[in-house]
């Protein structure tokens, strides 16, 4: 008994014991991490004084080295590569998609451009084509507009009062003048469209006109058609005749019709004026001049 | 391994925040104060601060501005630590409230500046932008580095 006893004391007095070294073994425990968070605390205060102290120093600084800054400039040499280097290997990956990102969305922009394109080329491909047309249809109004150019703005018909057809010479006066806007070098028609001749000279109300029968007459005239030029030369009574021209090889044939050109004068261009009557000697061949009636004229005022 | 994510965790998440700027999302790269602002003032990693006080340093570089980040980094940090009426590592949604004021004094002065010199409204909206695209990613960042701290401890 006095052994279980002493067993039961000293059992008891044993975890009284422990029980008392457990609590003691926690205070020291306690008081370690005390110290601990108090050093802490004690090391985030001097870390907070010295971020404290730093301002003033930057303050200074941005005072001092202003504007250069110098220091920060060269302190930034070295770190913003260092960091640009170290983020780059961070954000390859982020990198890499952005880029394969931007790469679709500029291949899918260049897919729709160039259907756009495509389409584009094909609209100007047609207004090109309509351009060729439209280009050729130009020149060829701009032909026409040169000969409208050089038509006179109104034409004055007149009766022919006299005519004076000799031998040498082909003249006829006109029954209007300067009053009725005719001029001099003035062309003169028939009726029918023919070239008869020019405006000598002109009166209030009259006015003389040189035939191109006239000896004195020579008219610049194109073969319809072609490019040959010549000259038809007045021969009086006789028929004029179609002579000196561009085209050696032109072979004069009967029937083919000759019209003025204007050659730089007031005679206006594309005016008919008669047909070849036959081959001739081949340098020089008669025209039978299609000016047919003769009791009225009209006369082509110019500017 | 984990130890050394723990470590390195907080220098990459700055870099790659200050890396990744682009001019709508991430002006300037001015994400990079929250891993700054997260482990230096709420969770604060005491191997970090060097490198809080560089990638300040760096957004100075972004911003074209000298020491103006830092500054104001020195001076949150220093009265993060001197003072004890407001503890700013404790409080609601990870001290976003504190983030917030931070980012946006410097923003406002940054943009009252800007705004005087080129006599014109842009950049105060732009800093508006700024402000309310870093106070809406503050949350689910600072989210996903408490996540990655508690996986790290494990």
């Amino acid at each position: 008994m006095p052994c279980r006893f002493g067993f039961a004391y000293f059992d008891i007095k044993r975890r009284k014991i422990k029980k008392i070294v457990e609590k003691l073994n926690l205070g020291a425990k306690l008081a370690i991490m005390d110290i601990k968070t108090t050093s802490s605390k004690i090391a985030k205060k001097v870390q907070a004084g010295i971020a404290a102290c730093l301002l003033p120093v930057f303050f200074l600084y941005v005072l001092l080295d202003k504007p250069d800054y110098k220091i920060m400039n060269s302190m930034a040499s070295f770190v913003v590569p260092a960091a640009h280097m170290v983020g780059d290997g961070i954000t390859w990956p982020v990198r890499v998609a952005k880029t394969i990102n931007k790469n679709m969305l500029v291949r899918h922009g260049i897919r729709s451009e160039n259907r756009e394109l495509r389409k584009k080329l094909d609209e100007l491909t047609l207004e090109q084509t309509s351009c060729i047309t439209l280009a050729a249809e130009n020149q060829r109004l701009e032909q026409s507009l040169d000969i409208v150019r050089s038509q006179p703005q109104r034409a004055v018909l007149s009766r022919i009062i006299y005519e004076n057809s000799s031998f040498s010479s082909n003249t006829f006066s006109l029954d209007k003048g300067e009053t009725s806007g005719i001029k001099k070098n003035n062309t003169v028609l028939s009726k029918n469209g023919f070239l008869l001749g020019v405006i000598a000279a002109v009166g209030p109300n009259w006015a003389t006109v040189r035939g191109i029968r006239d000896t004195g007459a020579n008219t610049p005239v194109r073969v319809a058609g072609s490019d040959v030029l010549g000259f038809l030369r007045g021969r009086g009574n006789a028929q004029p005749v179609f002579e000196l021209f561009s085209d050696q090889e032109f072979s004069p044939t009967k029937g083919i019709m000759l019209i003025s050109v204007s050659a730089g004068g007031n005679l206006p261009d594309g005016i008919p004026i008669g047909r070849i009557v036959n081959a001739g000697n081949g340098k020089s061949v008669p025209v039978s001049l299609g000016a047919k009636t003769m009791s009225e004229a009209i006369v082509l005022i110019q500017k | 391994m984990k130890k050394i994510i723990k470590i390195l965790f907080p220098f990459f998440a700055t870099l790659f925040l200050w890396r990744l700027s682009s001019n709508i999302i991430n002006p300037n790269g001015i994400f990079a104060l929250i891993p700054i602002f997260y482990y230096s003032i709420v969770k604060e990693h005491n191997e970090f601060i060097p490198m809080a006080l560089i990638g300040c340093f760096l957004l100075d570089r972004n911003f074209d501005i000298v020491l103006f980040w830092t500054a104001l980094f020195c001076l949150l940090y220093a009265a993060a630590g001197l003072q004890s009426v407001i503890n700013f590592s404790d409080r609601r949604l990870r001290s976003v409230d504190i983030f917030m004021i931070f980012i946006g004094t410097g923003i406002s002065l940054l943009s009252v500046w800007s705004a005087f010199l080129t006599a014109s409204f842009i950049p105060i909206l732009t800093a508006m932008w700024m402000f309310i695209i870093s106070a809406v990613v503050y949350a689910p960042l600072t989210y996903m580095f408490e996540r990655i701290e508690c996986w790290t401890k494990k």
